[in-house]
C-alpha cells in the first residue's frame, strides 16, 4: 500500500515508489538525493507546523509538506 | 610566467576551509569575485610544504556542480574562469582538492563523480574531521571506483596533509588545453547517486551507530525546539551588546584621550583642529563599531559551524512562509539585526531570486546596532533617566515594531514581485551537529570585519570630515552648517524639531550613529561629555521660541523615523552592488525615507 511521503509517522522508513509534481520539482528531489528506489525515514514532524525532516541517504533534509506530498512511498514490510 | 593554483571545492562544512588554513598557514585574504561580493578565500601554500610558489583558492561549498545560488555560481565560475580572482593564472587550476566528508560519502561521492567527469585534475581527500574513530575508508578501492587519486586527512594527523602535498604539488600542469564543460560533467544525478551508494557501501567501514544522544531530537523537537530557539537567539544579541561594549568604550576612551593629547601637544590653530575632531574622529566613527561587527561574526561562526544554523533555518520557515519568504532568509535577516551589510552579503545564499530581492528590500529595516545609541539618547531623554527599566521596555517595543513593520512591507513586496506559495521550494541539507573550530572562525571573523571597516570605514570618516568642514567654516558661529539649519528648518517642522536637528538626521545619513555626535556639534558640547549633551538637549527649545524642542511627542516621531528612514550610505552602497543596479535601492532609499516623514509627522501631529 501506498502513502505519501508526508503521511509518515515519526521513526518511520519507507521506499520512494514514484515522483509526483512538476518537472521542476521532480528535479529538485533528484538532486536531494530522492527518487523511487531511496530509503527514507521520517525523523520530525513539523517544527512549529513548519517543514517535514526526513533522513536519507545519511542526511536530514527538511521540505516543506507542500512539496513532500508529492513523494509517493510505501511502507517497509513491518 | 603563470601562476600555478590549487582549488579547494567541496560541499559545506566539509573540512576545506580546515585544510586552507592549515594549507596557507592561516595567511590569505578574502578575494571578491568579479560581479559579485561572493568570496574566496585566497592565499600562498606555505613555504613548509613546498618550495614552488602556488596560489589555494578557497571557495564557497557546493554539493553539485548545478548551482542554485549567487555563492554556489561563484565556485563553478572560479573553475572556469580563476584568473579572475588570482592574476596570471592559467584560466582553469591546475590542481583541484574535492574535500569530502566521511561520514556523508554516500551523498557526496556524487561529487566524485562529476569532477570525474570535468577534466581538471583532481585529488579525492577524504576528511576525517571528527568522525567517529573505528569509521574507515579502504583508499585503494575508493581510488580505484572514482578513478581519482585519493588521500585522507584528520586533524590530529598532520603529517597526512604534508604527505597529500608532497605527492601532489610536484606535477602541476596547465589545463589551458582542457576543454572544461561543466554541463556534461553534471550528468545524471540519479545514476550518479546510485553510483556513490555502491561506492561508498564496497570501501567504507561504517562505525556502529552512536550510542551519544542525537542533540537533533532536542533541537527539533516539536515542542522544545522553539524554546531553545528562543533561548539560542537571546544569547546572540546579548553577546553582541554584552561583548561588545568594553572593546567599544576601550576604542571611544583611547581615541578620546588621543584627541585630547594631540590638542594640547600641537599648536593650536586650524590645521591641528582638522586633524583631531576631523580626521582622528573621522577614524573613531569608523572604527567604534568593529567589536560589534567582529563578535557578530563569532556568533554567527559559531552557529554556522556547528550547524545551528540550519536548523534556526527550519524553525523560522513556517512563519517566514506567511510573509512570502522561507527558512533560507532567516541568517540575512537575523545579521540585519547587527549590520545590514553583512546581511545582505548572506542574502546571496538565497536560491530564490524574489525571495533573494524582498530579503534584500527589508534588511535595512531591522533594527540593526547603530541605531542604538541614537535609540539610547532619545529614550534617556524621554523617560529622563528616571527608569531605566521603561527606557528597556520601550526598546523591546522598537525592535517588536521593527519587526512588524519588515513583515508587513515583506508581505507587500511578495505580492507585486509575485511569489506563489507553491514556488517556493524551502528545502535544505541538515549538516551534522559537530563542535566547530574556533581557529576558523576567529579567522574568518577577523577577515569579515577587517573587510567591514576597509569598505565602510571611509565612507564614515569622508563624512565626518565634511561634518567638521561644514560646522568650522567660513566663521564657527555662522557656519555653512547654521546656514543650511535655518535653510532646511521648516522641512522637519512636521516632525516637531527644528533645522539643527535636521542638519543631524542629514548627516546621518552617512551613519545612523552619527546623529549623535551632530547633535553635539550643532548644540555647541563638547563631544567628550555626554552627560552635558543630554543636559543641554533636555533644555532646549525650537530655534527662535521657547517651545521646549525634545517633547514627547517628538522623541517619539524621531524614533519612528531612525526605525524607517533608510539612512545609511554604505547600505545603499552594498544594495547596489547585490540588487545589481541603482534602480531599486534608489526607489528603497526614497521609499523609506518618505513612509518615514510621514509617519513620524503623523505621529508628531497626534501626539501633540
Amino acid at each position: 500500500m501506498t502513502h505519501k511521503l508526508t503521511e509518515l509517522r515519526r521513526n518511520e522508513s519507507a521506499k520512494v515508489i514514484e515522483l509526483g509534481g512538476s518537472k521542476a520539482v521532480q528535479d529538485r528531489f533528484k538532486e536531494l538525493g530522492i527518487f523511487p528506489g531511496t530509503t527514507v525515514s521520517c525523523y520530525a514532524k513539523a517544527v512549529l507546523g513548519g517543514p517535514l525532516m526526513v533522513t536519507c541517504r545519511g542526511a536530514k533534509i527538511a521540505l516543506r509538506s507542500h512539496i513532500a506530498k508529492h513523494v509517493v512511498v510505501e511502507k517497509a514490510a513491518a | 610566467m603563470t601562476t600555478n593554483t590549487i582549488v579547494l571545492v567541496g560541499p559545506p562544512n566539509s573540512g576545506k576551509t580546515t585544510l586552507f588554513n592549515i594549507l596557507t598557514n592561516s595567511k590569505h585574504k578574502i578575494v571578491n569575485y568579479p560581479g559579485s561580493t561572493v568570496e574566496c578565500g585566497v592565499g600562498q601554500l606555505a613555504s613548509s610544504f613546498t618550495d614552488n610558489a602556488i596560489t589555494v583558492v578557497d571557495t564557497p561549498g557546493i554539493s553539485s556542480l548545478k548551482t542554485h545560488s549567487a555563492d554556489e555560481e561563484v565556485t563553478v565560475n572560479t573553475l572556469l574562469n580563476i584568473e579572475k580572482v588570482v592574476p596570471n593564472a592559467c584560466p582553469n587550476p591546475n590542481l583541484i582538492y574535492l574535500v569530502l566528508d566521511i561520514t556523508q560519502l554516500e551523498r557526496q561521492l556524487i561529487l566524485a563523480k562529476q569532477f570525474q567527469r570535468l577534466n581538471i585534475p583532481t585529488i579525492l581527500v577524504i576528511s576525517k574531521q571528527d568522525a567517529p574513530e573505528q569509521m574507515d575508508v579502504n583508499l585503494g578501492t575508493l581510488s580505484q571506483l572514482t578513478q581519482l587519486v585519493t588521500f585522507s586527512i584528520s586533524q590530529d594527523a598532520p603529517e597526512r596533509i604534508a604527505h597529500l602535498v608532497s605527492n601532489t604539488v610536484n606535477t602541476l600542469e596547465d589545463t589551458d588545453a582542457c576543454r572544461v564543460d561543466i554541463v556534461s560533467a553534471i550528468g545524471d544525478v540519479v545514476e550518479d547517486y546510485n553510483w556513490a551508494e555502491q561506492v561508498a557501501r564496497t570501501t567504507c567501514k561504517t562505525a556502529a551507530p552512536s550510542p551519544r544522544f542525537d542533540l537533533d531530537r532536542l533541537l527539533l523537537h516539536p515542542i522544545f525546539a522553539p524554546f531553545v530557539f528562543f533561548g539560542i537567539m537571546w544569547f546572540f544579541f546579548w553577546s553582541i551588546f554584552y561583548f561588545a561594549a568594553p572593546f567599544m568604550d576601550l576604542i571611544d576612551g583611547g581615541f578620546a584621550s588621543t584627541m585630547e593629547w594631540l590638542s594640547n601637544t600641537l599648536p593650536s590653530g586650524l590645521i591641528t583642529e582638522f586633524l583631531v575632531d576631523g580626521l582622528i574622529g573621522g577614524i573613531g566613527a569608523a572604527v567604534v563599531f568593529a567589536p560589534q561587527i567582529f563578535i557578530l561574526f563569532i556568533v554567527v561562526g559559531l552557529m554556522e559551524g556547528s550547524g545551528y544554523l540550519a536548523r534556526g533555518a527550519v524553525i523560522v520557515d513556517k512563519p517566514l512562509s506567511l510573509i512570502g519568504l522561507s527558512g533560507k532568509s532567516f541568517v540575512p535577516l537575523l545579521s540585519g539585526c547587527a549590520c545590514a551589510i553583512p546581511a545582505m552579503m548572506a542574502a546571496r545564499t538565497i536560491p530564490n531570486k524574489k525571495e533573494r530581492f524582498v530579503t534584500l528590500f527589508i534588511i535595512p529595516l531591522m533594527s540593526c546596532s547603530a541605531r542604538l545609541p541614537v535609540y539610547g539618547l532619545l529614550l534617556t531623554l524621554l523617560f529622563s533617566n528616571s527608569s531605566s527599566v521603561m527606557a528597556g521596555f520601550s526598546l523591546t517595543l522598537i525592535y517588536a515594531t521593527s519587526i512588524i513593520i519588515a513583515s508587513i512591507t515583506a508581505a507587500i513586496l511578495a505580492r507585486i514581485v509575485g511569489i506563489q506559495k507553491q514556488d517556493s521550494h524551502f528545502d535544505i541539507e541538515i549538516p551534522r551537529l559537530h563542535v566547530p573550530s574556533l581557529k576558523n572562525i576567529l579567522l574568518s571573523a577577523w577577515d569579515s570585519t577587517y573587510s567591514f571597516v576597509k569598505n565602510a570605514g571611509p565612507i564614515i570618516m569622508v563624512v565626518a570630515i565634511v561634518l567638521w568642514l561644514l560646522s568650522r567654516f567660513p566663521t564657527e558661529d555662522h557656519s555653512y552648517m547654521v546656514m543650511i539649519s535655518e535653510f532646511i528648518g521648516p522641512i522637519w517642522e512636521p516632525l516637531g524639531v527644528d533645522g539643527r536637528v535636521g542638519v543631524a538626521l542629514l548627516v546621518s545619513f552617512a551613519a545612523r550613529e552619527v546623529f549623535v555626535s551632530a547633535l553635539a556639534v550643532m548644540f555647541a558640547v563638547s563631544e567628550e561629555n555626554t552627560t552635558g549633551l543630554l543636559e543641554v538637549l533636555s533644555n532646549a527649545t525650537v530655534q527662535g521660541t521657547s517651545t521646549p524642542l525634545f517633547t514627547t511627542a517628538s522623541i517619539i516621531s524621531l524614533i519612528l523615523f531612525f526605525m524607517i528612514s533608510m539612512q545609511c550610505m554604505a547600505t545603499l552602497a552594498i544594495a547596489k552592488k547585490e540588487m545589481g543596479d541603482w534602480k531599486n535601492p534608489t526607489v528603497m532609499t526614497i521609499c523609506y525615507i518618505v513612509f518615514a516623514y510621514v509617519l513620524s509627522a503623523a505621529a508628531h501631529f497626534l501626539l501633540s
